[in-house]
């Protein structure tokens, strides 16, 4: 069976996540409480990672980083398919830096996006791709 | 030296609704007065902005406005563009 992709572009860092998390808590609740979660995108139906990542939203990021649904599920994280296919959310229970530098962990490596926009510009390569 | 990107709207191009576009705090703009229905904006963060089309701005819990984007592309691409055009010096 062909594992389903959590799919996050840059920012993919810990603040970065975290202001993510914090303006879903502040605009959305779930039972009762501010439902603070990561958004991403997971190959589900039609969508592929490959239509994802060249998709209007992805492909104006350079780097992006991927996980099976199931890994995430693994190190503890609920994934929710939220609003429209293919937008899903990772739920931190705890709103806390080390949940979120734990998402990063479970990501793995950020890879370029070789749908960007142009192509990888001088300005990725300059980059310093660590977190 | 390279001057500092200014990011019009800060946003997360993947922080989507139900209304399939990007959505973002309108009071997260330092300029809030640049936002309006219909405007290019350079939103996203100085890392990695992206060009965006305001779509409409809503009401939003504790009367904060929430501006919804219609992705464009990055702005190099606009750039290229407007140059092809001669619009901006080559």
């Amino acid at each position: 069976m062909t594992p389903f992709w959590w799919v996050r572009g840059w920012p993919l860092t810990v603040d970065g996540l975290l202001r993510n998390a914090d303006a879903t808590g502040h605009r959305f609740s779930r039972a009762g409480e501010p439902f603070s979660a990561v958004s991403a995108e997971v190959t589900v139906g039609e969508w592929t990672l490959e239509s994802i990542l060249s998709g209007p939203r992805l492909r104006t990021r350079s780097r992006y980083a991927a996980v099976s649904v199931q890994a995430l599920a693994d190190a503890g994280f609920e994934s929710l398919p939220t609003f429209l296919a293919p937008h899903y959310s990772v739920t931190l229970e705890t709103y806390t830096a080390e949940r979120a530098e734990r998402i990063l962990e479970v990501l793995g490596d950020v890879l370029a996006n070789p749908y960007t926009s142009g192509g990888p510009s001088d300005r990725t390569s300059r980059r310093d791709p660590s977190r | 030296m390279t001057e500092q990107v200014v990011v019009t709207l800060p946003a997360d191009v993947q922080h989507t609704d139900q209304s399939g576009f990007v959505w973002t705090f309108l009071d997260s703009a330092a300029e809030p007065e640049r936002v309006e229905v219909g405007a290019l904006v350079v939103a996203g963060d100085a890392d990695e902005p992206f060009l965006a089309r305001v779509v409409d701005i809503i009401d939003g819990p504790g009367a904060r406005s929430i501006v919804h984007l219609d992705v464009v592309g990055l702005p190099e691409q606009a750039i290229e563009e407007l140059r092809h055009a001669h619009l901006l010096p080559q």
